[in-house]
């Protein structure tokens, strides 16, 4: 078999199991919520009015935005709760699901409705007339014979649950969008692909389990209903299984991720190591920039790596730009006293946002540096990844070099590259220790006024674990052993086109080069 | 509940009053046990109102309704339904249910036993006169007519001593229509049940009520038995109401003794 398609399958108990469970809870929550409403709402038209709106609206918001809308709100509520001792993760299993139950609200709601309200009114009548009460008529009459209308809702928001489940990846809930978002960062279309395989397959699946419950109710037949509920149970079930198998272990330490190729293969790195330690590991991969070190203080994270200069700026704020080992050493005191967040040393290299052009235009345009740049912005479109133009270091940059560009666009990091090498941009923000530089003969464009920070590779571990010794013994041999030019070639070993490694595999690579 | 029905100045306004004349203006009726009551009238007249507060299924806004000296807004509704059979123009069967499980309703209701449940659905079955094949359809599978006839098997199953029935066989061909009406009747005799059905049609009501109460908005114009209301009225309404059934029936026995 193909290796990249045997890694996919590798990890598919451990994705499929975690999206089941997601789109199960979140369907059985958004039943729970919904029909009872549905049932309030048949009757009081206000009410109608009011939760179908809602629903609706909810819909209008991209799911993925909603997604990472429940993180900054389930912080502010903890913030809330705080006085109560009461925590909520922001991250993971918690925000998916209360975003997917939301989504999963409307076609239940909305097909009930329209089921209960579309009843001839002479069956109502019937049931009123021969003495049933509230319960009994709902039980005995609307019940069964809106169940076909609404059940056909309810197969909608199953599909759109799958669906929508694997966007949960970004708020760091593993599911089948584990596939396709690290896929897309790592060029992987094998694993984007087969992430999407996975989820239509396992959507169509229960839509047509559902078909056959529907069918049942429509036609009276409870053999149907209960062949149709049963393989959903047994599947559901099935799929479980080997979360199951892993649960229990409390002593499981969480290794994050950002979303490019360089962050999956060093959380394949850390976690390598603690298991060579013995260490049950869990890794939650794609996370936000200011995502990761809010879980990792709230310790919804334990280990990941991130870098002093974004730190600098986005977390601690300063403008100020100091050498590189005095800016690593207050960074190091100041996430300490303020977030009790440790770090614990630099791998030894740094990734740093650099300009990079393509090398033979910069040789025709005579630049060099970002002072050279300054003069031909004008005619130039500059690439930013997606965070690039809201950080603190693009300001920066704009400031000290007065950069005004004839226009600016936003991509996916991986895209970025594909931007430049196509002609859609001529400088872009790249990464000082992405392989594709040298690989796509770029050149990066020198700093003269230190505008931009250092941005040593730095492993930051959670408050919980500050005084973990296993953690901490497993992770020191990393520090200053990763040169940079080691990194481009893991990193690009991930990103190149042909002969493709997975962060795994990468990540196998470089741990045998350390000691 | 072996007793009459005392229907005392009752009142019924939909929407706010002085704006609007009342559906029911204080209308007194007693009818008493083994009584077939029908009352007629146009659309509007209130019939159908005065009807729905007996079983509560519409409560008045003044006045009261008692069956057997018992005030109805003092039972609770369902229990109160339960003991009185209601039958209506749109029949109303529960499609997703067979014939014997609707007619086999109230009863489960009301936590009959299995075996004394099937056997008063067969009882029920055939004293409607439906074949016992029956049973096990659906209601959709039937005739307008079987359906009305499931209606009331449906509405005599707990054994009620009142019978409502609202336009019950309004919607059938005239021919089904008379058959169920003497069907109906002869039960209500044979039963002993006390019945107020509402109707339009005055020559259904005069050959099957004992008694004829003529409505129009809201009030009672006449109150009668149908021989006393043959013989004329005073009320240009009501005698309007008579006149087309009484010369119907003079042309018909003209034609059947060979005058024309």
């Amino acid at each position: 078999m193909n290796p990249q398609i045997a890694a996919a399958f590798a990890v598919l108990p451990r994705y499929l199991g975690w999206h089941v469970a997601l789109s199960a809870s979140a369907l059985s929550l958004g039943l729970i919520i919904g029909l009872p409403l549905a049932v309030a709402a048949a009757r009081a038209p206000r009410l109608r009015w009011v939760s179908l709106t809602l629903a609706s609206l909810v819909q209008t918001i991209p799911s993925l935005a909603l997604l990472a809308l429940f993180y900054p709100l389930l912080l502010a509520i903890s913030a809330a709760l705080a006085p109560l001792h009461v925590k909520l993760p922001a991250l993971g299993f918690l925000p998916s699901l209360l975003a997917l139950t939301l989504y999963s609200i409307l076609p239940i709601l909305r097909n009930t409705v329209a089921g209960l309200r579309g009843l001839d009114p002479a069956v109502v009548e019937a049931a009123d007339g021969i003495g049933m009460t509230w319960a009994q008529k709902l039980a005995r009459v609307e019940a069964p014979l809106a169940a076909p209308v609404a059940m056909a809702g309810v197969r909608t928001a199953a599909v759109w649950t799958i669906g929508a489940a694997t966007l949960s990846t970004p708020v760091g809930q593993t599911s089948l969008g584990d596939y396709i978002f690290s896929g897309l960062q790592t060029e992987n279309w094998v694993f984007v692909l087969f992430g999407c395989a996975a989820s239509a397959v396992l959507a169509i699946a229960v839509d047509q389990l559902l078909g056959v419950v529907e069918v049942g109710l429509e036609r009276r037949d409870v053999r149907r209903v209960i062949i149709g509920a049963a393989t959903l149970a047994i599947g559901a079930a099935a799929a479980l299984m080997p979360l199951l198998a892993g649960a229990g272990a409390k002593d499981r330490y969480v290794v994050g991720a950002k979303n490019f190729s360089e962050q999956f293969i060093l959380a394949e790195l850390i976690s390598g190591r603690l298991r060579s330690a013995g260490a049950r590991v869990e890794t939650k991969e794609g996370l936000g920039s200011a995502v990761a070190f809010r879980a990792l203080q709230s310790n919804d994270l334990d280990v990941y790596v991130d870098y002093s200069g974004t730190l600098w700026a986005n977390v601690l704020h300063r403008k100020d730009i100091p050498p590189r080992a005095a800016l690593l050493a207050e960074l190091t005191r100041q996430l300490k006293t303020r977030y009790g967040v440790t770090v614990l040393g630099s791998l030894g290299f740094e990734n740093a946002y650099a300009l990079a052009m393509k090398a033979d235009q910069a040789r025709s345009l005579g630049v060099k540096s970002l002072d050279d740049l300054s003069g031909r912005a004008g005619q130039l479109t500059l690439g930013a990844d997606l965070e690039f133009l809201s950080r603190p270091e693009w300001a920066g940059l704009q400031k000290a070099y007065g950069l005004q560009f004839k226009s600016q666009r936003s991509f996916n990091p991986t895209f970025m590259y594909r931007a430049i090498e196509g002609g859609e941009a001529d400088v872009i923000s790249a990464f000082s220790s992405d392989g594709r530089i040298a690989a796509d003969h770029l050149v990066t464009l020198s700093d003269p006024k230190g505008a931009i920070p250092a941005y040593d590779a730095v492993v930051l571990i959670s408050p919980k674990r500050a005084a973990d010794r296993r953690l901490i013994s497993a992770l020191t041999p990393l520090l200053g052993a990763i040169p940079v030019e080691r990194m481009r070639d893991a990193n690009l070993t991930v990103d190149r086109d042909a002969d493709k490694k997975t962060p795994a595999e990468a990540a196998r690579a470089l741990a045998a080069a350390i000691p | 509940m072996d007793a009459g029905v005392e229907i005392d100045k009752v009142v019924k306004t939909y929407g706010s009053a002085p704006a609007v004349d009342p559906a029911v203006d204080h209308v007194s009726l007693s009818i008493p046990t083994g009584q077939f009551v029908a009352l007629v009238g146009a659309s509007g007249s209130g019939k159908t109102t005065l009807l729905k507060m007996v079983n509560r299924l519409i409560e008045p806004d003044a006045g009261s309704v008692r069956i057997g000296g018992e005030d109805v807004l003092s039972a609770d509704p369902p229990t109160l339904r339960r003991r009185i059979g209601y039958v209506f123009q749109g029949v109303g069967l529960f499609p997703h249910l067979t014939v014997s499980e609707n007619i086999a309703m109230v009863p489960s209701l009301l936590g009959w036993r299995k075996a004394e449940i099937a056997a008063r659905v067969a009882e029920l079955l055939e004293l409607v006169d439906l074949p016992a094949e029956t049973a096990a359809r659906r209601s959709g599978a039937l005739s307008g007519g079987q359906q009305q006839r499931v209606g009331v098997a449906r509405a005599l199953a707990a054994r009620p001593t009142i019978m409502l029935m609202d336009e019950p066989f309004g919607a059938l061909d005239p021919v089904t229509r008379d058959a169920l009406g003497q069907a109906y009747r002869a039960l209500h005799d044979a039963l002993g049940l006390t019945t107020l059905m509402v109707t339009h049609d005055v020559q259904e009501a005069i050959l099957l009520a004992d008694r004829i109460v003529v409505m129009k908005g809201g009030r009672v114009l006449a109150d009668d038995t149908p021989r006393a209301l043959m013989r004329g009225h005073a009320d240009p309404d009501v005698e309007a109401l008579i006149a087309t059934p009484r010369r119907q029936a003079e042309r018909v026995r003209a034609l059947i003794e060979g005058r024309v």
